[in-house]
Parts: structure tokens; C-alpha cells; sequence
């Protein structure tokens, strides 16, 4: 069971990860650009390719991950039950379900480097040359 | 408890601090299984409902609680089966099929849903009893008070972007056979050839909607039926009586909506308009307007709401009856006449990623109640309604 702690979490996580940065990757291949708005647009469901026109699927990082909450308030905007809130939404009506959760940026980099197909984001510590960053925030 | 152990060694490493909630979805080989439900208890200040509120002056769980299971498998190449099972405790908690559709993704922007359906009427109507997707702990009486809410048919849903706003567009063709009346006099009835489209337009903090439906009603109520009858008795034409009962009348549905998140303000307000032509019922018009601040630091979202809801008179309709008859037929008219409104302020915990605590109080007041039976003009009804509410989704 999880209870928030507001203040003293707050305080920790921004102590923490306020100098972290968050990549979003994609394969090696891909010879395309994104912005944040078509980043937030392809992570909520609204979109299903980069604006080149290359098709990709979405991954997420664990729910809990503080690269996740990172991504969420940087692109998306939204904090966790804001998101829970939407793609209950989505869910209840047929009309979408969220992107995979994935357990690490290990996990990430494994799934985006061996399919061109997909995207996802890591913490920019993590990244290398096996994936190519589409953006950074 | 697991945050509050983690925190003792946040101290060194960057530890997750929000904990790990349990993955949100079962999955198993194309198998979705979501959940969701809604623990509501209440009470209201007086023994007698006010119209369609949900309770006495006795503490009660089962009226508005509810589970619901969503099974969705992905037989692939766009087609998917999805179920969604709900236990009401309304309805002693016997599960029934609230949806059950096939889908096909004809492309990444349109897909054709058929079988058994929600109508989108309203802004929540999609997703009507998932009470943790909605800022309170139910959407405001005085608009979500039509009795039926599926329908069988098909529904085709066309996504689009124009000008970085996105545009949701959901066309309905269906039947709804249903129980009319519910709180006043249960009635089977059917509406055939439902027809319609939700038009919905989102972009960053703003969203909006436009809905319009029309069908032919069929609901044979005992009391109306009788009436008519005895006015024929009297000589009535029945093309004059068919004026009355609801036997194959056009029934339309006008809807508008919008919302606006925008720095932690939320703001939601609809409006629409019901009419069945040719009826003993009275068009009638509703809205509502509610307004909530999200204090993120603890997760606390307090709101306050307004709702109105009114009648137009009719004076033509008894004019097609022999002058004998007319007062009898206008006093049936205006006697449906009423208008009421009501005021509400709750607040919203999101204390666990998965699951939302509310408590909502509800005043709700007549301006005016000809209706027979509860209130009369000179003695208004009105009842207070106080809530709370564990709504959780998994």
C-alpha cells in the first residue's frame, strides 16, 4: 500500500532528481524529430507516429521510476493520477490503453535498440550508442 | 507502507520514492483485464428523496456502489473483443454486461465498435461509472438524468488533428430497449433508430463537446395509456390522444460542454436540452458549472458545484382536444411542470495512486414542483445530501 508523503517526498524527489535530465530515444535508424508537443501527443494516445511520419509505440517506464515522474510533469505535463485519471478514460471506453510499462532504462534501451518500431525514455545517464536520442528535457 | 521503509535509505541513492504500485493491468497473451470500483456511502437530511437522489435519512452503502471488471483480448490485425462486467448495488449487486463490443481498427484514426454500447450523451457518460476518472463523487443529477445509458449498435469512432486541437468524433446508430420511468412508474420501452454524433475538441488545458441524437421513443406507460384512454372515452380523437402518449414520438437530445484545466483550476460546464415532440412530457433544459482547485502538494482537489434544471410549459398540445377536455389536458400538461437546482462543495484525496477518497455535500432546493406528489408550489422540497466516496481503478 502507498501513502503519500507530499512534503517531505516533494522535498527528497526535487533534492534528488532536479538535476536529472530524461531522454527520449528511438533506434538507430530512425531519421526523425520530435518535439515536446509531439511527444506528449504520442505518449497520451493521440498520435501513433513521429511527425516524419514514422510509426512507434510508446514504452514507460515503471510506475514509481522518478525518470517516469520526470517525463510526466516535463512533457506530459501531468502528475500520476492526473495520468491514472485519463487513461481510465481511455480504458473504460475501448478507445485506448496505456503504453507498456517497462521495469529499467536497461530493459528500455534493449527493446528500443532491437525494434525501430518503438520509443521510449531514459535517464540521460543511461544512454549510449546503441539507441539515438530523439530529444532530451 | 513500503514508501515510508524506502525513505530510510533515500538518504545515499536516488530511490524511487513513490513506491510501486502494482502494475495497473493484468496482461496475459493479448488479455487485458481492468478494473474498476466505487465505494459511495450516504445520507440525506430528510426521509423522502429529493427526486432522483439516492437516499433517505439513513446511512446507506448500497445505492451507489459498484465493481466492474473489463476483460479486453486482442485477437490482432485490429480486432479486439472487449466485456465489461458491473455489480451495482443498486441492483443488489447482480453483474450484468454494461458493455460487450467487437472493434476493428479499419486505421490508426478509425474504428467501427459494435454490439452492446454507452450513448455519449454528456462528457461523462463514456465513462459513467468510473468514478475516480471524475472530479466528484457523481456527475451533477439535474443533467445525468436520462434513464438509459446503452444502447445496441454501432458506433464509429474518427480521430483528427486540425491546427494542433484534436478532434474526436463518435457516430452512433442503434436501438436501446430499456426500463423508462425508473423512480416514478417502470416501464419497458424501446427508443429505435437512435441516430447521432459527439463531436469532442481537446488541446493542452481546454477541451469541449457538441452532441446531437434522435430517435423514435416507444415507452407504453400504464398511467398515460389509461388516460388516454378515458379521454377517447370521452370523444377524444385519437390523433389528439396520440398527442399524449408515446407511441413512435422523435426525441432529440442537444448537448454542448467544455473544460478547462489550466494550472491546477479546473473548470467543467454543460448544457443540453431533451424533448420528446408529440408527448405528454415537457422539453426540458439543464446545466451545470463546476469549479475545483488542485493543490498538488497534498493531493487535495476542492470543488464547488451549481446545477439548474427547468421545463418549458406547453399550451398548444391541448388545443387538438374538444374544448370540453382542455383544462383536463392542460392540467395534465402543467402538472410535469418543475424546476430545481442545486448547490454542492466536496473534496477530492488522490491518497493513493490507484485510488481517490471524496466527500461531497450536496443542497438541493425546488423553484418550481407542480408534479404531483412531491412538493407543491406553495411547499417546496428540498433535501441535503452528504457523501463519501472510495473510488479506485486497477
Amino acid at each position: 500500500m502507498k501513502i503519500k508523503l507530499p512534503l517531505l517526498a516533494g522535498a527528497l524527489l526535487y533534492s534528488c532528481i532536479g538535476v536529472a535530465e530524461v531522454v527520449v530515444i528511438a533506434h538507430p535508424s530512425v531519421n526523425d524529430t520530435a518535439s515536446q508537443d509531439d511527444l506528449s501527443r504520442i505518449f497520451l494516445g493521440k498520435a501513433k507516429s513521429l511527425p516524419g511520419g514514422h510509426k512507434v509505440m510508446p514504452l514507460n517506464l515503471e510506475e514509481g521510476n522518478a525518470t517516469r515522474e520526470e517525463f510526466n510533469d516535463k512533457v506530459l505535463g501531468k502528475n500520476d493520477s492526473q495520468l491514472k485519471s485519463y487513461w481510465s478514460k481511455l480504458i473504460f471506453t475501448g478507445k485506448g490503453q496505456p503504453p507498456k510499462d517497462v521495469g529499467s532504462d536497461a530493459e528500455v534501451k534493449a527493446l528500443v535498440s532491437a525494434n525501430p518500431n518503438m520509443i521510449g525514455y531514459i535517464d540521460a545517464a543511461s544512454l549510449d550508442a546503441t539507441v539515438k536520442e530523439l530529444a532530451r528535457f | 507502507m513500503r514508501t515510508i521503509r524506502k525513505l530510510g535509505l533515500v538518504g545515499g541513492a536516488c530511490v524511487a520514492l513513490s513506491a510501486t504500485a502494482p502494475a495497473s493491468a493484468f496482461e496475459y497473451e493479448g488479455l487485458s483485464i481492468n478494473g474498476f470500483a466505487s465505494i459511495v456511502g450516504g445520507m440525506g437530511s430528510d426521509e423522502n428523496m429529493f427526486r432522483s437522489t439516492s437516499y433517505t435519512d439513513n446511512f446507506e452503502f448500497k445505492p451507489e456502489s459498484k465493481f466492474a471488471l473489463q476483460v479486453t483480448a486482442d485477437l490482432g490485425s485490429g480486432l479486439s473483443a472487449t466485456t465489461q462486467i458491473m455489480a451495482k448495488g443498486a441492483n443488489n449487486f447482480n453483474a450484468e454486461f454494461e458493455w460487450a463490443y467487437l472493434s476493428y481498427d479499419f486505421t490508426d484514426e478509425t474504428t467501427l465498435r459494435a454490439g452492446r454500447l454507452r450513448v455519449p450523451f454528456y462528457k461523462y457518460s463514456d465513462y459513467l461509472d468510473v468514478g475516480y476518472a471524475q472530479p466528484f463523487v457523481r456527475p451533477p443529477l439535474a443533467m445525468y438524468n436520462l434513464d438509459f445509458s446503452t444502447f445496441d449498435g454501432l458506433s464509429l469512432l474518427h480521430n483528427f488533428s486540425l491546427a494542433s486541437f484534436d478532434f474526436n468524433a463518435n457516430i452512433t446508430a442503434g436501438n436501446v430497449s430499456d426500463e423508462f420511468f425508473t423512480t416514478t412508474e417502470p416501464t419497458e420501452g424501446k427508443l429505435e433508430s437512435v441516430y447521432g454524433i459527439n463531436l469532442q475538441v481537446s488541446r493542452d488545458w481546454f477541451s469541449a463537446y457538441a452532441a446531437y441524437y434522435s430517435t423514435k421513443v416507444y415507452i407504453p406507460r400504464a398511467s398515460l395509456e389509461q388516460a388516454a384512454d378515458n379521454l377517447e372515452g370521452f370523444g377524444a380523437p385519437p390523433s389528439a390522444t396520440s398527442l399524449l402518449r408515446i407511441d413512435g414520438d422523435t426525441g432529440t437530445f442537444l448537448g454542448f460542454g467544455m473544460g478547462i484545466d489550466y494550472a491546477d483550476i479546473i473548470v467543467n460546464a454543460e448544457y443540453s436540452t431533451v424533448e420528446i415532440e408529440d408527448t405528454l412530457t415537457l422539453k426540458n433544459a439543464q446545466w451545470y458549472v463546476m469549479a475545483g482547485y488542485r493543490i498538488n502538494s497534498i493531493s487535495i482537489t476542492p470543488y464547488v458545484m451549481y446545477e439548474t434544471t427547468e421545463n418549458d410549459p406547453n399550451t398548444s398540445t391541448a388545443k387538438a382536444f374538444p374544448a370540453p377536455l382542455q383544462p383536463t389536458v392542460q392540467g395534465a400538461f402543467d402538472a410535469q411542470q418543475f424546476e430545481f437546482k442545486g448547490l454542492s462543495a466536496g473534496v477530492r484525496y488522490d491518497f493513493h495512486s490507484n485510488a481517490a477518497l471524496k466527500l461531497e455535500y450536496n443542497h438541493y432546493y425546488d423553484i418550481v414542483d407542480l408534479t404531483a406528489g412531491v412538493g407543491t408550489p406553495a411547499d417546496p422540497d428540498d433535501q441535503s445530501v452528504i457523501s463519501v466516496a472510495v473510488d479506485v481503478v486497477f
